[in-house]
């Protein structure tokens, strides 16, 4: 007993779209659906607000050609942060900008795990079709429907040390130098030697990057510029670049970690066709599609706080979770409203306009052509399941990804492959709120509706006034009103009867059953004991 | 005992150890109409060509053994495409066909021909290189090594060169990238574990029909797929370096058998005498 209401959001939505949290990125067999249906209650999401200190990462990424965006979360002395991210080329002033923290947010918020809400219809429906379908020879009468859904050093000394200065520049708060180096010595010294904070051992993690011909982006605060920009936090930083490498180095950040100190890290990912999955590490889908206890909802942060800590431990923190893999022109239930073209250009995706080339081209800083369209802005919409488009209407995919990782268990940077797999999927529970009623109250219902009334109407209807007639109708004909009487009375009474037991397997049998097996999922899930879950179920009380 | 039995035990502890302990992204019926493809393709080519094995079990094994080799390498987001592959890769084997008189047989493993070109060709297909997970598959390695030293593996020759020079290129690479001693230990271990280089080294790269039949050149012939292998994957940041360069590779062979005949592999240790005089065996 499923009702499907459509269009209908719950307004937490907006309460949940939370600054997502980060820190440096560097220094620093489709499960079952219990319900199949188009549209759904939205009854909260599990956004990467949860996961403090998780670094967050959105790449977009098409051909060679990609834009990579990282949020910081910075809490220390603006002077001490220092930002050091091996790149396959040396940026340049133009291919590096300054993102905005909202597209982490939105791409936060609509790829978030996500709560699905189903209520139970009314068991105690009296279901008495006796005589009904013969009598209807007008115009139907309107059923409800389901709505369709809505929709500073100098040259000399550098060069000693071995290192080339390839670019050199402020953007707005950040002063950003593009460094190649030929022995990881003499970085080190060059960075300590202009003020940064390097870890101890970071000679030895730089010399494999030189070794491959990996060129530095070093960015550090530049005071003076962030008293002007106004800002409390420190904005995201945007790269663009062409490389074969579709990689995210993930080592040089765990230099200083102790080899089984875990950190998370999410990565949003945008494509233009499929799925990407590590090519290096194990890529799983978190168990999802699966019914959790009504009580859960107000609680279901902790509750994907503590699984995804269960799921990551079983696996022993070697794999890449995927908790998110959808076609951005729509989504069901929406955590978050699809993003804008706009939106989706500010994150990274080049191609959004349709002339990737273009697209790609201002990336690097180089100007718009004046036949290029510009992107529209789209106001605000209210987040409601979109339908899904009609043709081919993908402008990106996201996938978000996932990991708990330690120094021991990610030996290797990040690898990446793009898949062809274009099936979406989400993390998604549902719960479905049972009827409030009970048997007594069904009963006392039942009783005070009487048979006689119903039957004498139906009656009437088939033969009329006339206490003689037989009537000529289907499965009636030939019977006069006493035995049509006395049949409808017998039909009644066996509906009611049906209706009786349907209410008392519901409240009595299956809707304790249904919680067992929901308390027993959770428990599976987050490893809570049973008692814990009972207390959780009485305190929401 | 016919060798491929061994390959089929091992190949289905794979796959079930994959789907089950690894989530592989298969469903049963991908894999069951893999099966039913291969077979029946190869049902058809044998009494297509009135071949004497197509009566016999013998005549079978290899559509066995590579339905497996499809279920555990190719993915698919649709049903089509693993039985589409199974009758390509076992058509493959009639329709390719070179090499001198004592040594004809098909170029491509077929396996091998559908993982590429389930990569190369097939859409909604895709190759899951990190599946296997960084763990070691420490019982499928002893299992296949135990395969080596009791002499069931067909072509230990080629797999042990091919893991040699597969190994010491990763190591190489890892000791000239100067990673620190207990962090390329892991990276190596890591890369060479993989359920995917298992495979790859046992049960496709040693297909006695599809290399050399030379030892000397076989042996080269598998350090030479090592290295293009490397360098497409490390230097080139390509993808799938064995699965792509073992089927470039693969047409090479026919060549080196011109150059360096010897009689041909043969699974049975008696040979089926051809019923038609014409009808040249084929395994």
């Amino acid at each position: 007993m499923r009702t499907l209401a459509c269009a209908i959001f719950t307004s937490k939505t907006s309460s949940c779209i939370s600054a997502a949290s980060a820190t440096a990125l560097v220094v620093g067999l489709l499960a079952s659906l219990p319900v199949q249906a188009f549209c759904e209650f939205f009854a909260g999401k599990a956004d990467a607000s949860l996961f403090n200190e998780a670094s967050k990462v959105i790449m977009a990424r098409d051909g060679n050609r990609t834009v990579l965006s990282l949020l910081n979360d910075y809490k220390g002395p603006l002077k001490e942060f220092a930002l050091i991210i091996p790149t396959p080329v040396a940026l340049k002033q133009g291919q590096v900008r300054i993102a905005e923290k909202l597209s982490f947010e939105r791409i936060d918020a609509y790829s978030s795990p996500r709560l699905a809400e189903y209520f139970d219809n009314d068991p105690c429906t009296f279901n008495f079709q006796w005589g009904e379908d013969l009598q209807r020879r007008g115009p139907s009468a309107p059923m409800p429907t389901v709505a369709p859904a809505a929709r500073a050093m100098s040259a000399e000394r550098s060069k000693a040390l071995g290192v080339t200065v390839e670019a050199k520049y402020t953007l707005e708060e950040y002063d950003i130098v593009s460094l190649s180096a030929k022995q990881s010595g003499g970085l080190e010294t060059w960075l300590r030697e202009n003020g940064y904070k390097i870890p101890k051992g970071a000679s030895a993690a730089f010399r494999p990057y030189i070794n491959q011909g990996m060129k530095f982006f070093v960015a550090k605060v530049n005071l003076k510029e962030q008293d002007k920009t106004g800002y409390t936090y420190l904005r995201p930083l945007q790269f663009a670049f062409e490389s074969e490498k579709f990689m995210l180095p993930i080592r040089l950040g765990m230099i200083n970690a102790a080899p089984d100190k875990a950190q998370d890290l999410i990565i949003y990912m945008l494509t233009r066709n499929g799925r990407v999955e590590s090519s290096n590490y194990r890529t799983i889908k978190l168990p999802a599609n699966l019914n959790l206890p009504p009580f859960i909802k107000p609680r279901f942060a902790d509750f994907y706080k503590a699984m995804f800590e269960n799921a990551a431990t079983k696996e022993d923190y070697r794999v890449v979770f995927t908790e998110y893999f959808w076609d951005m022109s729509w989504c069901d239930p929406c955590a978050g409203n699809p993003l804008s073209p706009q939106e989706l250009r500010n994150a990274g995706v080049f191609w959004v306009n349709g002339n990737a080339d273009e697209g790609f081209s201002q990336m690097l800083g180089n100007p718009p052509s004046t036949s290029t369209p510009t992107a529209t802005t789209t106001p605000p919409r209210p987040v409601m399941p979109r339908p899904m488009p009609s043709g081919d209407a993908r402008p990106a995919m996201v996938t978000r990804m996932h990991l708990r990782y330690t120094a021991a268990s990610f030996p290797e940077d990040l690898m990446f492959t793009q898949t062809q797999d274009r099936q979406n999927w989400q993390t998604r529970y549902v719960i479905q709120n049972p009827y409030v009623g009970s048997s007594e109250q069904c009963t006392a219902k039942l009783t005070g509706n009487s048979c006689e009334t119903y039957c004498s109407s139906r009656v009437k209807a088939l033969v009329g006034d006339h206490s003689n007639w037989q009537t000529t109708v289907g499965p009636f004909s030939g019977r006069n009103r006493e035995a049509l009487q006395s049949e409808c009375a017998v039909a009644c009474g066996n509906a009611k009867r049906f209706t009786l037991d349907r209410v008392q397997r519901y409240y009595g049998n299956e809707l304790p059953e249904r919680l067992d097996n929901e308390k027993q999922t959770l428990s599976r899930l987050t490893g809570w004991g049973l008692a814990e879950i009972e207390s959780m179920r009485s305190t929401v009380r | 005992m016919d060798a491929r039995w061994y390959q089929i035990a091992f190949l289905t502890s794979l796959l079930v150890f994959g789907a089950w302990a690894r989530d592989f992204a298969l469903s049963n019926v991908q894999v069951l109409l893999t099966f039913l493809a291969a077979l029946a393709t190869q049902a058809a080519w044998q009494h297509g060509l009135a071949l004497p094995t197509r009566n016999t079990w013998q005549g079978y094994l290899s559509a066995l053994v590579s339905s497996l080799g499809i279920s555990i390498l190719v993915r698919a987001e649709n049903l089509w495409v693993h039985p589409v592959l199974a009758v390509l890769a076992m058509s493959s084997k009639y329709l390719f066909r070179a090499g001198p008189a004592s040594c004809r047989s098909h170029v491509l493993n077929p396996a091998n021909f559908a993982a590429f070109a389930a990569w190369a060709w097939m859409p909604g297909a895709w190759l899951s290189p990190g599946q296997w997970g960084s763990e070691s598959l420490a019982a499928l390695w002893f299992f296949a090594l135990g395969g080596l030293v009791t002499q069931r593996i067909s072509r230990w020759d080629v797999s042990l060169s091919f893991l040699a020079s597969w190994a010491f290129l990763l190591a190489a690479r890892l000791w000239w990238l100067d990673y620190e001693t207990d962090v390329a230990l892991g990276m190596w271990r890591q890369q060479i574990s993989n359920g995917a280089v298992l495979l790859f080294a046992f049960f496709m790269i040693s297909d006695p029909l599809t290399t050399p039949q030379h030892r000397g050149a076989r042996v080269a012939y598998a350090i030479f797929v090592a290295l293009a292998a490397f360098i497409w994957q490390w230097v080139l940041f390509r993808p799938h370096g064995l699965i792509v360069m073992l089927f470039f590779g693969s047409f090479a062979v026919p060549f080196i058998n011109f150059w360096l005949p010897k009689n041909r592999f043969t699974w049975l240790k008696v040979p089926l005498q051809p019923k038609a005089s014409h009808v040249k065996s084929t395994a």
